[in-house]
C-alpha cells in the first residue's frame, strides 16, 4: 500500500465547509480518527 | 456511494461527500437521498482547486464512454438529480487516513469516470489489517 502525509491531504484538512444544516465542518476532522472516503460529486445525484 | 457505505464502514472507514452548488442545494439532496453520511459544500470551489480536480468540455459530453456510463447508472436505478454550478467540474475520491495520510487518490478524466470502489475497500482494509 503507498501512502503519502503530504501534500493534498495536508491541504484539504484545513478547509472548512458547510454541511445542509450550515454548519461548518473542517475536512480534516473527518479523518482525525479513521479513515475517510472523500468523495468529490461532479453533480448531485 | 450512498450504496456502498455499509462495506466501507465494514472496512473501518467512513463516507463524506462534497459537492458544489449552495446549502439549499445540498439540503435537497439531502432529503431527496435520505443519505446520512456528511455533505459538505465548496461554495467557493476551494477544496476542488486544492485536489486539483478536472474539467471536462463539450467534446466529452459525445464520447461513448459517457453514453455508457449514463446507461449503466440508468440501468442500476440511479437518476442524476440537479447539475451543479459547474456542469463540467469533473469529480474525484480521496481516501485519508489519521494523519493527513493519503491512502488513495482518484482524479475523473471524463464523466462517467468514477473511482473503483472495490480498490478503496481494498486499501481500507490493508490499513485496518497494518493499523490494528
Amino acid at each position: 500500500m503507498t501512502t503519502s502525509d503530504s501534500g493534498i491531504a495536508s491541504d484539504l484538512a484545513p478547509i472548512d465547509l458547510a454541511n445542509p444544516d450550515g454548519e461548518r465542518i473542517m475536512l480534516g476532522s473527518l479523518w482525525e480518527t479513521e479513515p475517510a472516503v472523500l468523495v468529490f460529486l461532479r453533480h448531485y445525484g | 456511494m450512498r450504496d456502498y457505505e455499509p462495506e466501507i464502514r465494514g472496512a473501518g472507514g467512513s463516507v463524506a461527500a462534497v459537492g458544489l452548488g449552495d446549502v439549499n442545494y445540498a439540503r435537497d439532496f439531502r432529503e431527496q437521498t435520505g443519505i446520512t453520511f456528511p455533505l459538505l459544500v465548496d461554495e467557493k470551489r476551494m477544496a476542488y482547486k486544492v485536489a486539483e480536480l478536472k474539467h471536462a468540455s463539450l467534446l466529452h459530453l459525445f464520447r461513448r464512454r459517457n453514453f455508457r456510463a449514463r446507461n449503466v447508472a440508468q440501468a442500476d436505478g440511479h437518476r442524476q438529480y440537479k447539475m451543479g454550478t459547474d456542469p463540467f467540474q469533473l469529480g474525484g475520491a480521496f481516501v485519508i487516513a489519521p494523519g493527513n495520510t493519503e491512502l488513495f487518490a482518484y482524479t475523473s478524466e471524463t464523466f462517467g469516470d468514477n473511482a473503483p470502489v472495490s480498490e478503496m475497500l481494498d486499501v481500507l482494509r490493508r490499513y485496518s489489517r497494518i493499523s490494528s
